[in-house]
């Protein structure tokens, strides 16, 4: 290798050496977060104590937009089949994920519709909650208190929003009103029909009388023992005088007692078993009648009440 | 003799008393009676109080605390470090051990706001009355 081309050999070896650095000054700022630019590090460690603390977790209007549309989408094809309470709750998932007062409000419409077409006061109620909560979360919005890294819209919608779940509100209001009509043909001014019980109080009841009754009856008995031994010294002919009169006494009192206690406690025995039927009779009448099963949503997806 | 019967009758029923009154049963049967209208088991609690920067640095979540929570006679939300966290009840909502900034609102009316202190993996249960 001749010198000429020794010179050449270190001048290209520093070319190409240079040539990184060269590319990285000229690079925009923007991308000096990418996984090449520890290689930018300076040797002394700059304070970054002056520039304000982004969360990792936040979340803009324009980014909770995109994360409402597919939930948007799968919960409107279940509405155009008809199946607005499943699309109620696909909106509830939604929600719940990030606390979308949007899609709290999309949960309410759904349930709406199923109240309507199922005449189902349950999922009336679940529509004004879900409108109760996307108020909790609209009003928070405009509060200090909220996280300004955390916003699901902009402060601009959130009035327009409140108005919307106050008319949720109302309309699911108004279909209760309606349900309850249709149910009650008389008129919503009567009074509801009183529920009857499971007939357990009754049973509780006849057993108490029963067992007063019972314990009566044993004094009447006990009464009819004392008249009778009474009456019994009284016909003795060496019973006279003061001690008869004692004698006397003393049967009449066991005689009252008897007649009292026999005729309570007999009156108590038979109301309390009539009772304790009854009672057994409306015990078995009421499971009967609960054996009816429901489906509703609540705040944590889907209930279903009943017996089975 | 009966005289001292009495006595005795009267203290154990007084201590019976003072030692039920403290737990989390008599708070549910008894209500919240504190002026902030919140109570808290099991956590500190300062009313109408933000965390300062110096607090913020005290969460940790690495090792969380829970949040429960009832509301007497009504309802209403629960937003933790300015973010919503459920509607009551509420049962054993994770929250970063510490300070923790708290509300609680039903729609416009805020029912409770202040500091709640979260002690390392313990369980705290607040109950808010709703006037």
């Amino acid at each position: 290798m001749t010198r000429r081309s020794k010179t050449h050999g270190w001048m290209l070896a520093s070319c190409l050496a240079l040539a990184p650095a060269v590319a990285v000054a000229t690079t925009p700022v923007s991308a000096a977060a990418s996984p090449g630019a520890w290689l930018l590090k300076p040797g002394k460690k700059k304070s970054n104590r002056s520039k304000p603390k982004k969360k990792k977790d936040g979340v803009t209007p324009a980014q909770a937009a995109d994360k409402r549309v597919p939930v948007q989408q799968t919960a409107q094809a279940l509405l155009d089949s008809g199946k607005a309470a499943q699309a109620g709750l696909e909106f509830d998932r939604g929600a719940a994920a990030q606390g979308d007062p949007v899609l709290y409000l999309d949960a309410g419409d759904a349930y709406v519709e199923a109240a309507k077409a199922d005449a189902d006061p349950a999922m009336a109620d679940a529509a004004i909650e879900r409108a109760h909560i996307a108020l909790d979360i609209l009003y928070f919005h405009l509060d200090s208190a909220a996280d300004e890294d955390f916003r699901l819209v902009e402060a601009a919608e959130v009035p327009a929003l409140i108005n919307r779940a106050e008319e949720l509100i109302e309309t699911a209001q108004a279909v209760q009103e309606e349900i309850a009509a249709a149910s009650d043909p008389v008129g919503p001014t009567d009074a509801p029909p009183k529920k009857k019980g499971n007939g357990k109080g009754m049973i509780v009841a006849g057993i108490g009388l029963a067992s007063v009754g019972g314990a009566l009856a044993v004094l009447g008995v006990a009464g009819l023992a004392i008249g009778a031994v009474n009456q019994s010294r009284a016909d003795k002919d060496t019973v006279y005088g003061s001690e008869y009169d004692d004698v006397e006494t003393r049967g009449k009192r066991g005689n009252l007692l008897a007649g009292v206690g026999l005729g309570v406690g007999g009156a108590l025995v038979a109301g309390g078993l009539v009772l304790y039927f009854l009672g057994k009779k409306r015990k078995k009448n009421a499971a009967e009648d609960d054996k009816v099963v429901r489906v509703t949503p609540t705040l944590g997806g889907m209930a279903v009440t009943g017996r089975f | 003799m009966s005289r001292s019967l009495l006595v005795f009758g009267l203290v154990l029923g007084l201590c019976t008393g003072a030692t039920l009154a403290h737990t989390p049963v008599a708070a549910a049967m008894f209500g919240c009676d504190d002026a902030s209208g919140l109570c808290a088991d099991g956590g500190t609690w300062a009313a109408d109080t933000k965390m300062t920067d110096k607090d913020r640095k005290k969460q940790s979540e690495s090792s969380p605390g829970s949040v429960s929570l009832e509301i007497e006679g009504g309802r209403g939300s629960l937003f933790v470090n300015g973010r919503y966290a459920g509607t009551a009840p509420l049962d054993g909502i994770s929250v970063p051990s510490g300070p923790n900034d708290i509300q609680v609102r039903d729609g416009a009316q805020v029912l409770a706001s202040g500091m709640l202190t979260v002690p390392k993996g313990g369980n705290v249960s607040l109950t808010v009355r709703h006037d």
